[in-house]
C-alpha cells in the first residue's frame, strides 16, 4: 500500500494532469486502489502495490508508469556533482557486502537545524500522514516518498571513534529508537555501529545515540541498499515496520542510490545552509 | 360310514366358529386356514374314495358346503384383521403444510454448476489436504522463505514454521504434478485459511476453486478461452470479460480477470464501485520455476492456472452484498435465492 498525492505527481508533468485520466491509465496497467481522500486542495489515493512492483512505492515511480503508458520518459535526477573518494571520507566505513549491497554517504558541515521545515514539505508529508520532526529528517522522508530511496542521517559529532560498521550484530543489546521506544536487538540483526554501540538498525530505524537534533552542526547523510531478506528478518524480529523497512524488504533501485543522496544533500544545504564536503563515500562492489 | 363323516363335519363347523371367535391376529387366522381348509378338506377328499358311488354324491356336496362355509367364515375374520392393520396410529396420507424441506447450500449449488462446466471442458476433479506443509503451500510455488508476497497470505500455523492450514488450494497443483506426468488438466477446490478479521468482505476461512492445465504448447490464448467460456456458461452469454496485468509469484505473466457487473450490467453501481467490472479470478501462465520444481521440463511444457474465491463469486451470482451472509444460514434469504 502506498498513498500518493495528485499535486505531488503534478511535479513530473508539464501540462496539467486530470485525476480520472491518470486513474484510468493506472487501472489499465492492472493496479488496484483503496480509499481516496480529498485533502486541502489535493487528492490522496491509496494504491495497492504487489510485491513485484516496489517501483510504485514513490511518486517518481508512479509518474514513470504513467509516462511509459504514453511512450515517454521521466527526466533524470539532477544534482550538483561530487567526487567519490572512499579513502578520504571523514568517517571510516566498513561494510559487510552480505547484508548491504551498496552504501553511499556524504558529510554536510555547518547546517542550521533551527530553521523550520519549509511549509510545502510539511504540507506534503501531512497529507500522507507523516509527522514533521526536523528539517533534515523531513527532507529525508520527502526524498524517500519522492524517489523511493530511504535516507538516514547521523549527527557527525555523536559518531564515536570516527567509524561506522555495517554488519550483523555480534551480540544481543538494548537500544532506544529515535522516537524513544525501547527495543532489543538480537545477535544477527543488521545494524550500523560505531565504537560506542548501535547507532541504527539498518534500513529499519535509527537510535537516539546519533540522532540529528536542533543543535546538530555537521551531519552524515546515508543512502544504502540493504539486503532484502536481512532487513525483513530484522524488522520481523523487532516487530518494527517502518516506511523504510517496507521498501528495503521489497527492493530499492540500486542504481539511483548515489543520485538520490546527492539530490537530498542539495535540498538540505539549500534549506538549512551548510556545505557538502568533497569526497563522497560509495561502496558498490557488485555493480548491476 | 358317511354318516360319521357328516357328523364330524358338523362338529368341525362349530369348532371353527369358536376358534374364530378367539383368534387375536392374522397369524392365528392363517393357522386356522391351514388346519381347516387345507389339512381337514384334504382328509375329507381322501375319505371320499372309501364310500359308494351313491354316497359320493351326497358326501361330496356336504364337503363342498363345508369348504365354502369355512372359506367364508375365515375370510370374514381375516379381512377384519387386515383392515385393522392398515389403520395403524400414523396416517401417512395426511397433508401437513409446515414441513420444511432442506436443499443444497447455495455455495454447494454454485460449486456443482461450476464443476459441471469444467468437467465438460475435460477437467478432472482432484483433492488435497487442508493441513499443509510449507513446501507445498509456499516454497514449491516460487514463494521462498522471507518472500514479501507471503504477507498477502498470512495463515494459521499448526506448528510453526512448517505445518500450517493451507492459504490457497494451489498446494494441490504441486502435489498432483509431483505424482503425474503431463498432460494434466485438473480442477481442485476446498477450504482455505487466511489471518483476516471478519468484515463484510473477509472471513478467515473461505472456499477456493482452482484449475491447472499443463501440456505442450499451452498458451495464454488457451487460458483466455477456458476462462471466457467458464464465465459465459455460469453468468450468461452476454457477460463481458477482461484481463488485467497482475502479480502472483507462481504465474508469469499473471492476469486478474474481471467480468461485467452482474448488478448493473456494466453501467456502474455501488457493487462495482462505478467501474462496471468485478474482479472474479486470478490467473496466469505457470511460472517456469514451479514446473522445474516438480521435475517438468519447462522448455517443453507450459501451463495455465487459475483460481477463484467461491464466496466472492457467489456474491455476484446471487446478488448479495456481504460474504458473512453466506454463513448465517438465514432460511428466508435462502428461499429468495
Ligand atoms: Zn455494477
Amino acid at each position: 500500500m502506498f498513498k500518493f498525492s495528485l499535486n505531488w505527481l503534478r511535479d513530473y508533468f508539464e501540462e496539467d494532469i486530470k485525476y480520472d485520466e491518470i486513474m484510468d491509465k493506472l487501472k489499465l496497467q492492472g493496479f488496484e486502489f483503496g480509499g481516496k481522500k480529498e485533502f486541502d486542495g489535493d487528492v490522496v489515493t491509496e494504491i495497492e502495490v504487489k510485491a513485484n512492483r516496489p517501483d510504485m512505492l514513490y511518486h517518481m515511480g508512479i509518474a514513470r508508469e504513467l509516462k511509459a503508458f504514453d511512450g515517454e520518459k521521466i527526466p533524470e535526477i539532477t544534482h550538483e556533482n561530487s567526487a567519490v573518494n572512499n579513502e578520504n571520507f571523514p568517517v571510516k566505513i566498513n561494510v559487510n557486502k552480505e547484508v548491504c549491497k551498496r552504501y553511499c554517504a556524504l558529510k554536510i558541515s555547518g547546517v542550521n537545524l533551527k530553521i523550520p521545515t519549509p511549509e510545502y514539505i510539511i504540507k506534503r508529508l501531512n497529507v500522507l500522514e507523516i509527522n514533521s520532526v526536523n528539517a533534515v529528517v523531513d527532507i529525508g522522508n520527502y526524498v524517500m516518498l519522492d524517489m523511493g530511496q530511504p535516507i538516514h542521517s547521523y549527527d557527525f559529532d555523536k559518531i564515536s571513534g570516527n567509524k561506522l560498521t555495517i554488519d550483523k550484530s555480534e551480540k544481543d543489546s538494548k537500544i532506544t529508537t529515535f522516537i524513544g521506544d525501547e527495543a532489543e536487538v538480537k545477535k544477527g540483526d543488521i545494524v550500523i555501529s560505531d565504537d560506542e554501540g548501535i547507532k541504527c538498525v539498518a534500513g529499519v530505524i535509527g537510535t537516539q545515540g546519533a540522532a540529528v537534533t536542533e543543535i546538530t552542526k555537521d551531519i552524515i547523510l546515508e543512502a544504502a541498499n540493504f539486503d532484502e531478506i536481512s532487513v525483513r528478518l530484522t524488522s520481523r524480529r523487532l516487530k518494527i515496520s517502518t516506511p523504510s523497512s517496507f521498501r528495503f524488504e521489497r527492493g530499492v533501485n540500486i542504481n539511483s542510490t548515489l543520485d538520490v543522496l546527492l539530490k537530498c544533500a542539495n535540498m538540505i544545504t539549500k534549506i538549512c545552509g551548510g556545505k557538502i564536503e568533497a569526497n563522497v563515500f560509495d561502496f558498490y562492489p557488485e555493480k548491476k | 360310514m358317511s354318516a360319521d363323516i357328516v357328523k364330524d363335519i358338523e362338529n368341525k363347523k362349530i369348532d371353527l366358529e369358536n376358534a374364530l371367535k378367539i383368534v387375536e391376529d392374522l397369524k392365528e387366522v392363517s393357522a386356522l386356514k391351514i388346519e381347516y381348509l387345507k389339512k381337514y378338506v384334504k382328509f375329507l377328499y381322501s375319505e371320499l374314495k372309501n364310500v359308494s358311488v351313491e354316497e359320493k354324491k351326497t358326501l361330496g356336496k356336504v364337503i363342498n358346503d363345508f369348504k365354502n362355509f369355512a372359506e367364508e367364515k375365515i375370510k370374514e375374520v381375516e379381512s377384519k384383521y387386515k383392515q385393522e392393520k392398515s389403520a395403524s396410529k400414523y396416517d401417512v396420507t395426511i397433508f401437513k403444510d409446515n414441513i420444511k424441506l432442506g436443499s443444497m447450500h447455495p455455495l454447494t449449488k454454485l460449486y456443482k454448476k461450476i464443476e459441471k462446466v469444467f468437467v465438460g471442458m475435460g477437467f478432472s476433479v482432484v483433492q488435497g489436504p487442508e493441513i499443509e506443509i510449507d513446501k507445498y503451500n509456499f516454497e514449491k510455488l516460487n514463494l521462498p522463505p522471507h518472500h514479501p508476497a507471503r504477507d498477502m497470505q498470512d495463515t494459521f500455523y499448526i506448528s510453526a514454521p512448517n505445518v500450517l492450514l493451507r492459504s490457497h488450494t494451489s498446494s494441490v497443483q504441486i502435489r498432483t504434478m509431483e505424482k503425474s506426468k503431463p498432460p494434466i488438466q485438473i480442477i481442485y477446490h476446498g477450504t482455505v485459511y487466511r489471518v483476516d478479521d471478519i468484515d463484510p468482505q473477509h472471513t478467515p476461512m473461505f472456499y477456493q476453486i482452482e484449475g491447472l492445465m499443463v501440456a505442450e504448447k499451452i498458451s495464454f490464448a488457451n487460458l483466455k478461452a477456458v476462462l471466457i467460456k467458464f464465465l459465459k456458461e455460469v453468468f450468461g452469454e452476454e457477460t463481458g470479460v477482461r484481463f488485467r496485468p497482475s502479480y502472483y509469484p507462481y504465474t508469469e505473466p499473471s492476469a486478474a480477470v474481471d467480468m461485467s457487473c452482474t448488478k448493473c450490467g456494466g453501467k456502474g453501481c455501488k457493487t462495482c464501485r462505478n467501474t462496471g467490472w468485478i474482479t472474479v479470478l486470478g490467473s496466469g501462465m505457470v511460472h517456469p520455476n514451479v514446473l522445474e520444481g516438480v521435475g517438468y521440463d519447462s522448455k517443453k511444457y507450459t501451463g495455465l492456472a487459475f483460481g477463484l474465491g467461491l464466496n466472492r463469486l457467489a456474491l455476484a451470482y446471487y446478488n448479495l452484498d456481504e460474504i458473512r451472509k453466506l454463513y448465517e444460514n438465514d432460511i428466508s434469504l435462502w428461499q429468495q435465492i
